[in-house]
């Protein structure tokens, strides 16, 4: 992996609270979170203006959902790499986001290790 | 989420690149060094092999990938494209084919027809191609077992199974990823592939939080797929080289490398990435919604009829109305789709008639955007096909005729399609032998359908449309062209549409089918007629005029009216539909309307209004109703008839008046 | 398997079709004449929506012409894909018969195509005269009665 640049990620979730943790955990570990969003338009519209090199996107928000914001940031980008959030039980839509271009997903509650562990494969 | 929700969209797009790989055999087989289409084909046939692979259907990714293999040595410049090659493409592309017929029909995948794949591995075997094992990627079995408290293991398994297959090129997964998801969990998973990167697989499995444990074995050399039944053996047993997934990347680079032949390589991706986005929708929805709209168009009409007394409501009825010609309209563009669908299919159809019939055929093809409803479009291939395959096997002479002719050795049909006024046109020219009027004409006559002494040439030659005309022998000597041509002509009847023909002995021939381009909505002028109601389809009406019985003359047996000037035949609407004793009132409307080429006045009691009718068919006894195009329902639920104004004319001989119009006219003319 | 069928009168014969086969019997609809069908074709009908051809059974069967042609009742039977109606004189009953108890259509039944005639049941003390629709819908043997004409 590529060390000499941190890699810039934006955070997307509903809840203020994921945010702050995800954000936390990245910066723990030599990620720089560019931006947040806490919803799908919000997502979009970051995106195309912060062009990050990784999303985090919760599968589960109010108005347009991840898998939707997934397929409209990979229309606009086909090389994004985009990792999504989830809960338990929410198993079909991960694998649909995966079918639809996810890179990767975490789990919810967040396990600080596998989430580092996903996103730098993500980014691999 | 489960494998059945795919398989529809699977067969699909799979018919689709099916097709494209044809359309670009096809393409190679007139210029074998077509880089471009080469290229079309390799990607067409790469993706039928990814996409059959995931859904599980081994065996159509094993025929896609022996077509892959041998299309890869093309690209290296280690085979060559020639007629052998092509053929045995097509072959798979047919047996790839009924595998998708087999799965739409059964569920399941069918057994391979192993002569078809054993002609491209001879190919393979005589070219030594299996001893140039200079590539290292080879089959690898790839075990993976999760942890047992990962969470969402089917998601885990996918992103493992997918970061996998970017190191090499799957050949099969168990179990494959509908079964993953339908079992709701998995441990394990097995894949299968050709790889030459089992260090970034291991490191990348190793690495993984979520993997228990893993093993990377070697299964033997990169196979190519042989005709054995069982695929496990098959991959173990097969050798050859393959190089996996990066295989597309040249493709790109090609494009890139080659501007110019990038709007051409694009253009030839066709079907799929020239859509707009889209949805596909059950036909069945579509005519569901088309017959509430028809529901919908009849009740407006009626709430018209009875609001048209009160003035307070003229706003809103006039507001109903647009929104509902509106509706219509959308629905109606909804249903319309391209002749593409159909005219696809139809190079091969001609090459390969064409081949078992040892001739040079090229067919040139124009206008396939051209759009129909899908009730049409349905219903006209096959009487197209009828038409192609006589012109190849009839048409088109042997190529030693064709030299002594002086005509190039290569016969051309063109089929075109174009659009006109609410019609569509379909064209099928060839420049082959052409029909002898003259033996029509005796072959006619013996046969009662036309007089001895008819000249006009059109009438001559549609003889060939009637029903029995070709059923005799002599047939043959007629080149043939009679062979179930009144089949045709019922057919795109049926569809409210018209077929006639024109020859030129020696120069060739051309069938024009005229087509509505709807069916199911159309303006209709309602018209009273002694005590019956009718429709007759404002598409046939030219003009409408009052005229009063003494106005009209007699010409011979005919009636005829002069409208300004010119003579026009005319008939009683009424004695046409058998009305005895009829007494015309003193006052009547004329439609003139359209028969084929002429005009011919329909006189009735009254014309009651024109209004958008929506046509039903009667589903029963087609026969019984050859003078009607179908019937409608009218605001207060009752039947009518819609003439089909032409069937209807067709016994009077109408032409006969042209004959006495001419002699009427060189006297002097009075009104 | 026992077979249900519907029982109908037509003058003063009863006749018989499969339950199977009857989608309703309606009451006289306004009927739309055809123009140049056989004498055999009533009209057409709307039947809720569907335009639906109407037979008249009698002179389908051949059957001596009544004076009076009011119709009564119209059966509207199901074949295939498509319903046509049959004009009957009333509808009476519904008879269960068992397949051996038909016999095959008798050619002493004065009048009526026996081609048209699927066999002959008892029913009590009268005899059923059951139709075969397949045929009596068939519409070659209409051309060919259309020849005959």
């Amino acid at each position: 992996m590529d060390y000499s640049r941190k890699k810039r990620v934006l955070v997307v979730d509903d809840a203020a609270f994921m945010r702050m943790m995800i954000r936390d955990i990245l910066k723990k570990n030599n990620f720089e979170v560019v931006g947040e969003a806490a919803n799908g338009q919000e997502a979009i519209a970051k995106y195309e203006e912060l062009r990050p090199d990784l999303v985090t996107l919760d599968i589960t928000m109010p108005g347009l959902d991840g898998v939707t914001v997934l397929r409209k940031i990979r229309e606009r980008d086909p090389s994004a790499r985009i990792v999504m959030c989830s809960a338990m039980g929410q198993q079909a839509m991960v694998v649909e986001a995966i079918q639809g271009g996810a890179k990767d997903f975490i789990n919810k509650p967040f396990n600080p290790q596998k989430v580092v562990d996903t996103l730098r494969r993500a980014l691999q | 989420m489960d494998q059945k929700t795919y398989l529809p969209v699977f067969i699909e797009e799979t018919k689709e690149n099916i097709q494209l790989m044809s359309e670009n055999l096809l393409l190679l087989e007139q210029h074998p060094d077509n880089l471009d289409a080469i290229n079309t084909v390799f990607r067409a046939i790469h993706t039928i092999k990814g996409m059959s692979a995931t859904m599980g259907y081994e065996k159509i990714s094993q025929i896609a990938h022996e077509a892959e293999n041998y299309l890869d040595w093309v690209r290296d410049g280690k085979a060559i494209v020639d007629e052998q090659v092509i053929n045995a493409l097509f072959e798979l592309a047919d047996e790839i084919e009924e595998q998708l017929n087999s799965l739409s029909a059964t569920g399941e995948t069918k057994e391979t027809d192993s002569r078809r794949l054993a002609v491209l591995s001879r190919f393979r075997q005589d070219n030594g191609f299996d001893e140039e094992e200079e590539l290292k990627p080879a089959l690898y079995s790839i075990r993976v077992t999760l942890d047992p408290d990962c969470m969402l293991k089917v998601a885990r398994m996918l992103t493992i199974y997918k970061q996998v297959g970017t190191y090499g090129e799957v050949q099969q997964v168990v179990p494959t990823v509908a079964e993953m998801v339908d079992a709701q969990t998995a441990d394990n998973m097995e894949c299968t592939m050709v790889t030459d990167k089992t260090n970034a697989i291991r490191h990348f499995l190793a690495t993984h939080g979520d993997v228990a444990e893993f093993s990377i074995d070697r299964k033997g050399p990169a196979p190519s797929v042989s005709h054995e039944v069982d695929a496990g053996q098959q991959v173990a047993e097969a050798a050859d080289s393959a190089e996996p997934v990066e295989q597309v990347e040249p493709v790109q680079q090609v494009q890139q490398a080659e501007p110019q032949h990038n709007a051409q390589a694009n253009a030839a991706e066709s079907p799929t990435a020239r859509h707009s986005p889209s949805i596909r929708i059950d036909t069945e929805k579509l005519d569901r919604l088309l017959n509430l709209v028809s529901e919908l168009v009849i009740n407006k009409t009626s709430i018209q009829q009875q609001a048209s007394d009160v003035p307070e409501m003229s706003e809103g009825v006039e507001h109903l109305n647009r929104l509902t010609a509106d509706l219509q309209e959308t629905v109606m563009q909804m249903r319309m789709i391209p002749l593409e669908t159909v005219f696809n299919r139809f190079p091969r159809m001609v090459r390969d008639t064409a081949r078992s019939l040892s001739k040079s055929v090229a067919l040139e093809v124009s206008g396939a955007a051209t759009e129909l409803d899908r009730t049409i479009i349905d219903d006209i291939a096959d009487p197209l096909v009828h038409l192609l395959r006589n012109a190849i096997d009839h048409g088109i002479e042997p190529a030693d005729r064709r030299e002594q002719a002086g005509k190039p050795e290569t016969g051309v049909i063109k089929l075109q399609a174009y659009q006109t006024g609410n019609r569509v046109i379909i064209e099928v020219a060839d420049d082959g032998a052409g029909i002898d009027a003259e033996l029509v004409k005796r072959h006619a006559v013996a046969r009662g359908l036309i007089a001895a002494d008819e000249q006009d040439r059109r009438t001559i030659l549609n003889c060939i449309f009637s029903t029995g005309f070709s059923t005799t022998g002599q047939v043959t000597d007629l080149s043939g062209r009679g062979v179930g041509l009144d089949v045709v002509k019922s057919s795109i009847e049926n569809l409210g549409g018209e077929v006639e023909v024109n020859s030129t002995l020696g120069k060739g021939t051309l069938f024009r089918i005229s087509l509505p381009l709807t069916l199911a909505i159309i303006q209709g002028m309602l018209v009273q007629c002694s005590e019956d109601l009718f429709v007759i389809p404002v598409s046939y009406i030219l003009e409408t005029e009052i005229i009063y019985p003494e106005e009209i003359k007699m010409v011979g047996q005919q009636r005829i009216y002069m409208l300004r000037g010119k003579v026009l035949p005319i008939v009683y609407l009424a004695e046409l539909m058998g009305v005895e004793d009829y007494t015309p009132p003193e006052e009547l409307s004329m439609v003139v309307a359209r028969h084929g080429e002429r005009q011919v006045g329909l006189l009735v009691d009254d014309l009651i209004s024109q209004q958008e009718i929506v046509i039903k068919n009667v589903a029963w006894g087609q026969e019984l109703f050859r003078d009607f195009l179908g019937t409608t329902i009218l605001g207060d639920g009752s039947v009518v008839l819609i003439i089909d104004v032409n069937n209807l004319l067709a016994p009077l001989k109408i032409k006969e008046v042209d004959k006495l119009g001419q002699s009427v006219r060189s006297l002097p003319a009075r009104q | 398997m026992a077979n249900q069928y519907v029982v109908f009168q037509l003058d003063n014969e009863l006749y018989g079709v499969e339950i199977t086969q009857v989608r309703t019997i309606e009451k006289s609809l306004p009927l739309t004449r055809v123009p140049h069908a056989p004498n055999f074709v009533k009209g057409v009908c709307n039947l809720r929506g569907s335009v639906i051809p109407v037979m008249d059974l009698k002179k389908r069967l051949s059957l001596p012409e009544t004076p009076d042609e009011e119709i009564d009742r119209i059966m509207i039977v199901n074949l295939g894909r498509f319903s046509v109606g049959m004009t009957i004189d009333a509808a009476n009953d519904v008879v269960t018969i068992e397949p051996e108890d038909i016999e095959p259509s008798p050619s002493i039944i004065s009048g009526i195509n026996a081609e048209f005639i699927q066999g002959v049941a008892k029913v009590g003390n009268r005899l059923l005269i059951i139709l075969d629709l397949q045929k009596i819908l068939t519409l070659d043997q209409i051309d060919q009665l259309e020849k005959l004409n």
